[in-house]
């Protein structure tokens, strides 16, 4: 810096009377600065309350709470428990363990149009003279039988042995039953079924003799298939991106850029060093299923982007970031950090932190409902929660933040293809992305445009809705 | 607390460190940001930016110099800024604009000393006072001026010139400098 040395007695003066001369702040200025320091920042806690807030609702959709068979009539009960089995895990296991309300049978679902539970009695019982033991014959009788569209937990007897009607059932081992899993009726078991059936209307339940759980007919609810889904997806990105010049303060910002003799300056990128960095993006979405083929999807996204610097640490100066001209006052900024040739080279760290409402279309290219090839593409009006970002100055001078140029509303366009598969009662879909910030992520008065991109893979759970 | 350990505990962002370095500076720098702002209220408000942009990038003191000095650096930036922000400060920085304008004795204070130097300096037009801060109090060179107020160095010198020479008008109507032999003098400490 270019000192003025000479000083006449006048400026020593002056100089002498203001240092001479302390004013004490108010409190209020502190208590201000102490708060913008270490006011915890808001959005993590946003998002993560956004985030678990999307997945209790999700687990809450996915996960139907289980409805209990239990007999609510504990003198007949209790003479069957005592001698009725229970069947778990391929294990015959007396059912006295499961006595009065402990449920004998637990289904995860909700209802059925009806619900057959089966037991084996002995019919009578004959001597092996072989062995010289005695050996039971055992017949299948019905237990329990609910009318049509009982949920399961209202059972409120004990009632016994009807003929079944003649309609399709399907036999599933109660302790394995999963309301999710597809129901294939084949013939042979229709026939076991319906054998058995036929059994049942000479067999009455004897509470006096042992008995032994057999199985349990269950023909669950039709319900009408949602045309809804629920959809939690992660994505981790790679973010990145473009610079330009452009409007109106073009001319004021080439003719500056000019000025530094280098070579193709008209091209910003040409001046800067950056490179990309890690991000994300996280986001609940519903989509609604329009046809065979397309869907629409709308939700709620978060994302983190951020992209490194290479700049040189200085001594502070200011950094010109917006054009001036008739009317516009010039914005210039306080900056510690040269583009070229300072003190100390360092790496600057620019961040954002987004959220979205992305609305978007779906289309299925090809494939079925367990497998499939899917594109996508989305518009985001986007809000930044967050814009911690070094401005190149107009000169291309210098690196510093202002943050009245900064842009808090965005729009960005996205775009994805990926495969969907059936698995585990969810949908999985996983596939490449690409998203686009549309306008700068700083307002008209800075010359030099910038577009954010993040390439990123996505990963994504959805449900249909119940 | 020494210099060192202030600087790395407001490095480690530690909040006792940060109120003993405001403690140990705001009072002078204050009287910084009151020389160049309208009144308290807005001294006050430069203060707080200034601070702020302080403690959130003293990571980058290279301790070329002394703490002081550049903790001066970014207030006497953030005060420029400050004003920047208003439309009229750019016209103000206009030599033609603010040779206009004229000091009567009702204008001068009548407190003694520093605070009296202060707020005759207050009592310059904002393109005066500013340069003349600078300039006298700050030691910028007018090339230095001319680059933070966006004017020509040639601006700054004859703003200077002006600046100073009203200041001096006041001065000696307050008595605190005196006329001999067609030069100023300065009056001892009263």
């Amino acid at each position: 810096m270019e000192r003025n040395d000479y000083r006449d007695g006048f400026e020593s003066f002056l100089q002498e009377k203001a240092d001479e001369y302390n004013l004490y702040p108010s409190e209020s200025v502190w208590t201000a600065i102490q708060q913008k320091l270490h006011t915890p920042k808001k959005w993590p806690y946003f998002v993560v309350t956004l985030v678990f807030l999307g997945l209790g609702i999700f687990t809450s959709i996915v996960e139907p709470s289980n409805n209990q068979l239990a007999f609510r009539s504990p003198q007949a009960l209790k003479k069957l428990s005592e001698t009725v089995y229970y069947k778990r895990n391929s294990t015959i296991l007396p059912a006295s363990n499961f006595v009065a309300k402990t449920p004998i049978i637990t289904l995860k679902s909700k209802k059925y149009t009806s619900q057959e539970l089966i037991v084996k009695q002995p019919s009578e019982t004959v001597t092996n003279s072989s062995t010289n033991t005695q050996e039971s014959k055992w017949n299948n009788i019905t237990a329990i039988k609910l009318n049509d569209n009982h949920s399961i937990t209202e059972i409120a007897d004990f009632s016994v042995v009807e003929p079944l009607p003649t309609r399709k059932m399907e036999t599933i081992d109660a302790t394995t039953f999963n309301e999710d899993e597809e129901i294939s009726q084949s013939n042979s078991e229709v026939a076991t079924t319906q054998n058995s059936m036929d059994s049942l209307e000479e067999n009455k339940l004897d509470l006096n003799k042992p008995a032994m759980l057999s199985s349990v007919l269950i023909q669950p609810h039709q319900s009408k298939k949602s045309k809804i889904n629920w959809q939690i997806y992660v994505s981790p990105t790679v973010s990145y991106r473009n610079l330009s010049g452009s409007g109106t303060s073009t001319s004021s910002f080439m003719t500056q850029s000019l000025t530094l003799g280098s070579t193709n300056l008209n091209n910003v990128n040409n001046v800067v060093n950056h490179k990309p960095a890690l991000g994300m993006e996280l986001g609940a979405a519903l989509v609604f299923n329009l046809t065979n083929k397309f869907r629409f999807r709308t939700g709620l996204q978060f994302n983190y982007n951020q992209y490194d610097i290479q700049a040189y640490n200085f001594t502070p100066e200011l950094a010109p970031l917006s054009a001036g001209g008739l009317g516009h006052t010039e914005i210039k900024a306080i900056s510690v950090h040269r583009n070229n040739n300072g003190i100390s080279q360092t790496w600057l760290q620019n961040l954002h932190a987004m959220l979205a409402i992305p609305i978007g279309i779906e289309y299925t290219i090809l494939g079925n409902q367990y497998l499939s090839l899917n594109i996508a593409s989305s518009i985001q009006p986007t809000y930044i929660l967050k814009h911690e970002a070094y401005m190149l100055s107009t000169n291309l001078n210098n690196y510093a933040k202002e943050n009245s140029l900064n842009r808090n509303f965005n729009l960005n366009a996205s775009s994805e293809v990926f495969i969907s598969m059936q698995k585990a009662g969810f949908k999985w879909s996983f596939g490449p992305q690409f998203r686009y910030q549309l306008l700068s992520s700083y307002k008209k008065e800075y010359p030099i445009v910038e577009h954010l991109k993040d390439f990123g893979f996505k990963i994504g759970m959805s449900k249909t809705l119940q | 607390m020494t210099e060192e350990a202030l600087i790395n505990g407001c490095l480690r962002n530690e909040p006792q460190a940060q109120q003993e370095l405001y403690l140990r500076y705001s009072p002078k720098l204050l009287s910084v940001c009151y020389r160049y702002a309208k009144n308290r209220e807005d001294a006050e408000d430069m203060l707080q930016d200034g601070f702020i942009k302080i403690f959130t990038q003293i990571h980058q003191f290279q301790h070329l110099g002394a703490l002081e000095g550049w903790i001066r650096r970014i207030i006497v930036h953030s005060c420029i800024n400050h004003l920047k922000k208003n439309k009229k400060f750019s016209d103000s920085v206009d030599i033609h604009h603010a040779a206009g304008k004229y000091i009567t004795d009702d204008n001068i204070p009548s407190i003694l000393q520093a605070k009296q130097v202060i707020d005759c300096i207050r009592l310059l037009p904002l393109g005066y006072k500013t340069v003349l801060n600078l300039y006298a109090i700050e030691g910028y060179a007018h090339k230095e001026i001319a680059a933070i107020l966006d004017i020509q160095e040639s601006t700054s010198r004859s703003q200077y010139t002006r600046a100073k020479a009203m200041l001096e008008d006041i001065l000696l109507k307050k008595n605190l400098i005196v006329k001999h032999s067609g030069k100023n003098l300065i009056l001892a400490a009263q």
